[in-house]
């Protein structure tokens, strides 16, 4: 198990967000990661980019990426279940790389 | 003590996204669920934040606003005759045709994960999607059972 820190990001940075931190926090320790999930608001992006250092950012609305080194998922499929598997896939791979 | 959260069913035939906010405003300013300020938020959120989800089976929009504007909690349900554009969360220029929409009325924060999270999977499943569609107002509500515990169970 590595462990790495996730930020979750949506509209208002209560239910979507939460929801989709629980769903990837499970995707991610299959993969064996030991992810630390915090959820946010979308405007709040560049202050927890900061605070929490995040090594990825995951977002089911619309955010510019705080700086170049984060790389910023759309979220969505952990909410739809529409390809998921492979975006967590592509998540994991990214945070062992 | 809580209140048993309303269940509410709206079978609306328009072809526009502010005509179906307004019957949903008008239905749940009768059923005295929302206050006078619901519209304006609902539909500014939407424009900012929007809600539209696709399922790849159905496509489907949940739009949701702060406790401040809900008075009691509970689901409305909204059949639409027709498609109407709503806009893609994750792609705002991304317009998916949707007929139904779930609108969750919360007055506590805290129960805003579980009843999305009971949405959400309900939505995944093609059948349940259907029977939300063309159910009775009965089979809905039963459908929605575990959405509307969601909603009114205390944290």
């Amino acid at each position: 198990m590595i462990s790495k820190k996730v930020l979750v990001c949506c509209g208002t940075g209560i239910a979507t967000s939460v929801q989709v931190a629980n769903k990837l926090q499970r995707l991610l320790k299959d993969r064996g990661i030991n992810a630390t999930m915090k959820e946010c608001k979308a405007v709040e992006v560049p202050a927890q980019a900061s605070s929490f250092k995040p090594d990825v950012i995951v977002s089911t609305t619309v955010v510019k990426a705080p700086s170049a080194d984060i790389k910023v998922y759309r979220g969505v499929a952990f909410l739809t279940g529409v390809g998921a598997d492979k975006l967590a896939d592509e998540i994991a791979a990214d945070l062992k790389g | 003590m809580s209140e048993a959260p309303k269940f509410i069913v709206v079978d609306a035939d328009t072809d526009s996204r502010e005509a179906l906010y307004q019957s949903v405003n008008a239905r749940l300013l009768a059923e005295g669920a929302v206050r006078d300020t619901f519209l304006d938020a609902v539909s500014a959120r939407e424009e900012k934040y929007p809600t539209g989800l696709d399922f790849g089976h159905c496509q489907v929009a949940i739009p949701h606003i702060d406790p401040e504007h809900v008075i009691t909690p509970g689901v409305l349900v909204c059949r639409n005759a027709q498609t109407t554009p709503f806009c893609a969360m994750d792609d705002p220029e991304r317009e998916l045709a949707v007929r139904l929409s779930i609108w969750p009325l919360v007055t506590d924060p805290q129960n805003q994960t579980d009843m999305l999270g009971s949405v959400i999977s309900l939505l995944q499943d093609e059948q349940s999607y259907q029977q939300l569609l063309t159910g009775t107002p009965e089979e809905l509500q039963e459908a929605l059972t575990g959405v509307l515990d969601a909603i009114s169970s205390q944290a």
